[in-house]
């Protein structure tokens, strides 16, 4: 158990990372997935009483991991947004100020399927329709691509794991043959329960901290 | 004009023909209500409580003339697979006295364009869930669909007693009241421990303003007759296990002797477990047995229930799911497998027995190990002395004051005051300070009580003085939830091609991997895939299968019975045998006089042993698996204050077993004497029990009544999902940025006083002050401590952080990892 954890991917080396983020050296690029910005303020505008302040925090654990890693790209494998943000929604508030503070970053988006409502925005940042990064396709729905080890997200991987009466759930990475799903980052995110098949790997995030199941 | 006594002697002519006389208890029943009381008819099984009721209101209907037109009577029923049953029994008495009324139903089956009809005019009689008569009022116009309404009757109120539908329901009553003053309102009810109290909450509590009510007991019983099945050698008889089937033989014999049989158990596993045994031991018998359960699809399980009333059935296999509902008159047998947990469950469960005129009602107990002879004697004990169970009712579940404020802000809106004033004349709320309304009031208007942490909230607006929601897609979620007080997790069992089993819990299912086998609705099925919350299955043959644990159904023994269990083993530490179940098991409470010491209401029993896995503790207060739990917690971490080690608990219904590998000194009276202290029990419990994770856990049923989740649409697959969060995840932000919220706070409560019967446990350490500490150190397992070595509850102790537990978690897959690789 720790925060981070060195693999080999596709022959390239990768860390990840217990706050549910891939950090890739060889291009010194920082990968999370899903952040889904802006969902509790869409929850609130349909009635659920969700009280704000997470995607400040799920930027603040951003900008920690930023400091950690200094990371020359940072890309969101997808799902950037929730929903299209409403004006005086906490997270354009705080948009600004964050980009100021690490003002060296553009950051770029692999386009998600969240992210159509985003459309026609002005948020200074790079969107694509997929990416590739050495020996990497990134994209949000990871679909396996032939000569490319996939990185993506869109699954909000989970895992129950059982020691007798005892059970914790907690996202994962998943590591199948050519394709690795990153967990959601967005700290409202839910979990979607995997079943991992025989010969993949499954790296628990908790806390922080990661934990390999064997 | 018709004369006052119109309506009765048309309703005793009825009996006449029908070669009845109205019962005492009637009669009192139909004065009472002519005389515009309220009140409450109890009586221990069936037997007339339902015409009792119901006559009230149909025999001053004949007095006036009445024609109909608009809603007179509500008819409140807690299963909805009841209404259809009840509407044909309330027809046919209206037939019998000639009184031309419409009844209908109204619950979660009831079609659409039925309930738009019922929408415009209601029938004279309607009978529905507390959760549709929710929903009546989130409609315009609610007030007048009441304005006619004569009396409320409420169906097996002492299951609606005692939870969060019954509050649902109380808040529904003081709305009706509001608007019908001195409306009577009369519940039915089985036995209890606490009827006085059952009948206050149902009218209304201290404030409600009623005159007394009036408290009608139903016939007295039938004979009731309670046998314990004995076993013929009691030393290949079992001291521990939870299946009882080592006496499926003579359970069979005692079957054929008889034409109809209800066999009861008390989990889902053990009836598909004694269904599959039946079915293997005679096949001859194949198209005669049947399998009834909670997770059984629905139309399968009324198809039983019709096989049931035809006599179609030599025997049917059913848990708590046929406790409830009308009489299946063929039925002459009642087995109740394993512990009966509670004197009046039993005695609910003899009662379905013996509907002929001039029969008797037996039940015949087959214990699943030793020591349950000794509870069914004590079950019939407890009963001939009448102590039953009391059914204390709930207090202050905002999340339901909050769904009941929102369902009124839908439909035609609401005024603080008023609302209030109506809160509070329930029992539920009588109680609830201005701090806690104001805020409710927050939560649906603004998303909590500090205003900064819920930006663009928007749900329930208030307009100079009224609340309503004006947001159409807001109302339609709010409605779709409001049915969902008792959902659970549940996952659809299919077929490939369509054909629907039933439901089963997403957490059993969770474990299973495709080709796995279980069993269900007494198939073996192979899981194919799971999708969209359906399992899909096939037939699969000859393999051997596991079997679904369900969550539901554990209760704990009551405090009645096992109080009573302790003064029979008094008795029989003065060697006296009288029941016959307790002589059939004398040589193991031999051995356990023999080896230690058998506990009762003034001694406490401590035994201490050890094994290869280190040393054991056990106690045996008699108090519950649920408060057991607690207090083994409990005793762990206080252990853990005074030496380091760490714990592996496991408890049942009688006791708790402590272990540790650690090396520890002896205790002596003095230690225990320390560690038993209710002295600060609710924060040592807390800190204990990792409570934080328990709430949260808790939080779910919360956090959907009180709308601050949405589910999605049942069967509308992915719709909604936008929406959806996950209570757990919410938990934790409520927690972390609103940590004064009034859910979370309830959530604790109820893990307080739900989950781990605080109340019950600082009962045991207030017993314990005034017991004589027994303290024994067996060199082998006793009889009494047998059964939780076996049945090591693979608990934890949770003191340890998520950290650990997950560690250790790791480690053992590890452990198993390596053994299957050392196997291959």
């Amino acid at each position: 158990m720790s925060d981070s954890l060195a693999l080999t991917l596709a022959g390239e080396t990768v860390w990840l990372h217990g706050d549910r983020a891939l950090f890739y050296p060889g291009d010194s690029a920082l990968l999370v997935a899903d952040t889904h910005f802006g969902k509790g303020a869409f929850l609130r505008r349909r009635g659920l009483a969700v009280p704000g302040g997470e995607s400040r925090a799920d930027l603040d654990r951003l900008s920690i991991l930023i400091e950690h890693f200094q990371p020359a790209r940072l890309i969101v494998l997808g799902d950037f947004f929730h929903h299209r943000p409403s004006r005086g929604e906490p997270f354009l508030d705080a948009w600004p100020a964050w980009r100021a503070r690490h003002a060296l970053l553009t950051p770029e988006v692999v386009i998600g399927n969240h992210d159509r409502h985003a459309e026609g925005l002005d948020l200074d940042m790079i969107w694509h329709s997929h990416l590739d990064l050495g020996p990497f396709r990134l994209v949000h729905d990871p679909y396996p691509v032939s000569g490319r080890h996939v990185l993506g997200g869109h699954l909000h991987p989970a895992y129950r794991l059982h020691g007798g009466a005892d059970s914790v759930r907690a996202p994962v990475f998943w590591l199948r043959e050519g394709v690795t799903v990153l967990p959601a980052f967005g700290g409202l995110t839910g979990g979607w329960p995997i079943r991992p098949a025989r010969g993949e790997k499954v790296v628990m995030a908790l806390d922080g901290d990661l934990y390999p199941l064997p | 004009m018709p004369t006052a006594a119109d309506g009765l002697a048309a309703v005793d002519a009825w009996f006449a023909r029908q070669g009845w006389s109205p019962a005492p208890f009637q009669r009192r029943g139909w004065a009472a209500f002519r005389d515009g009381r309220s009140g409450l008819i109890h009586s221990p099984t069936g037997s007339g409580k339902s015409l009792a009721a119901w006559l009230g209101p149909v025999s001053r209907a004949l007095d006036r003339g009445d024609r109909g037109g608009g809603l007179r009577v509500l008819w409140i029923t807690p299963l909805r697979a009841l209404a259809e049953d009840t509407a044909g029994n309330l027809r046919e008495a209206l037939d019998g006295v000639g009184l031309d009324w419409r009844v209908e139903t109204r619950t979660g089956d009831t079609g659409s364009a039925a309930r738009a009809r019922q929408r415009k005019r209601l029938p004279e009689a309607l009978i529905t869930t507390p959760e549709s008569l929710s929903l009546l009022l989130s409609y315009k116009h609610a007030a007048q669909r009441f304005q006619h309404l004569d009396a409320v009757i409420v169906d097996e109120w002492h299951e609606l007693l005692g939870s969060k539908r019954g509050v649902q329901l109380e808040l529904c009553l003081a709305w009706l009241r509001a608007r019908r003053p001195g409306l009577p309102v009369w519940g039915l009810s089985a036995t209890l421990g606490n009827l006085d109290q059952a009948m206050a909450v149902l009218l209304g509590g201290a404030q409600g303003g009623q005159p007394g009510g009036e408290r009608i007991a139903g016939d007295s019983p039938k004979t009731l007759t309670v046998r314990g099945l004995c076993p013929d050698q009691v030393d290949r008889f079992p001291w521990a296990g939870h299946l009882g089937l080592a006496q499926l033989q003579p359970v069979i014999d005692y079957l054929e002797e008889g034409r109809t049989a209800l066999l009861f158990t008390n989990t889902r596993a053990q009836a598909e477990l004694w269904f599959e045994a039946l079915a293997k031991a005679r096949l001859d018998w194949i198209t005669e047995i049947g399998l009834h359960h909670g997770s059984i699809d629905r139309r399968l399980r009324q198809k039983l229930e019709q096989g049931l009333r035809d006599g179609a059935f030599r025997c049917v296999v059913c848990t708590s799911s046929l406790d409830l509902g009308v009489d299946f008159s063929p039925v002459d047998r009642v087995v109740q497998v394993g512990s009966p947990k509670g004197v009046a469950r039993l005695m609910q469960r003899a009662g379905r027995s013996g509907h002929r005129p001039g029969a008797d009602s037996e039940i015949l107990c087959v214990p699943s190990h030793a020591f349950e002879l000794v509870e069914i004697a004590a079950a019939r004990r407890a009963w001939a002395a009448g102590r039953v169970e009391a059914r204390p009712p709930l207090t202050l579940c905002l999340d339901v004051l909050v769904q009941h404020l929102v369902t009124l802000a839908v439909g035609d809106g609401f005024q603080a005051p008023r609302v209030l004033a109506e809160a509070r004349a329930t029992h539920a709320f009588a109680g609830l300070t201005d701090t806690q309304f104001q805020w409710c009031l927050d939560f649906i208007t603004r998303g909590g009580a500090v205003l900064e942490h819920y930006p663009q909230f928007r749900r329930v607006v208030e307009d100079d003085g009224v609340y309503r929601v004006t947001d159409q897609g807001l109302a339609r979620r709010h409605r779709m939830a409001v049915g969902t007080i008792t959902s659970d997790y549940q996952m659809r069992v299919k077929y490939p091609r369509g054909g629907s089993i039933g439901t089963i819990e997403e957490s059993f299912v969770a474990r299973l991997k495709p080709g796995d086998v279980f069993l269900f609705s007494g198939r073996a099925l192979e899981l194919i895939r799971v999708r969209d919350m359906t399992a899909y299955v096939r037939a699969a043959k000859g393999r051997r299968s596991l079997v679904p644990r369900w969550q539901g159904g554990r209760l704990p023994l009551s405090t009645e019975l096992a109080d009573t269990v302790l003064d029979i083993l008094e008795e029989v530490a003065g060697g006296d045998y009288r029941d016959q179940e307790v002589q059939a098991i004398r040589d193991v409470l031999e051995v356990q006089l023999d080896q230690s010491a058998l506990p009762s209401r003034r001694q406490l029993l401590i035994e201490r042993s050890r094994s290869r896995e280190g040393t054991h503790w056990f106690l045996f207060p008699f108090a519950g698996r649920l408060a057991h739990e607690g207090l083994a917690s409990l005793l762990a971490w206080r252990l853990g204050q005074r030496f380091p080690a760490t714990f592996s608990i496991s408890v049942n219904d009688y006791g708790l077993e402590l272990l540790t590998a650690a090396k520890v000194p002896p205790l002596h009276e003095d230690d225990w004497r320390a560690l038993l202290t209710p002295e600060s029990l609710v924060e040592d419990v807390l800190a204990a029990l990792n409570a934080g994770e328990l709430a949260r856990r808790r939080f779910r049923d919360i956090a959907r009544i009180s709308g601050l989740v949405f589910q999605g649409y049942p069967g509308k697959g992915k719709t909604g999902k936008q929406l959806q969060a996950s209570s757990g995840l919410l938990y934790d932000t409520l927690d972390r940025y609103d940590p004064d919220h009034l859910l979370l706070d309830q959530a604790r409560r109820e893990v307080l006083e739900s989950q781990l019967e605080i109340g019950r446990l600082r009962a045991v350490l207030e017993r314990a002050r005034d017991q004589a500490l027994v303290l024994t150190t067996p060199e082998r397992f006793t009889p009494l401590a047998f059964p939780l070595w076996v049945e090591r509850l693979r608990n934890r102790l949770s003191t340890e952080s998520w950290r650990d537990r997950v560690a250790r978690m790791t480690e053992r897959l590890e452990k198993h990892a390596d053994r299957r690789a050392g196997d291959a």
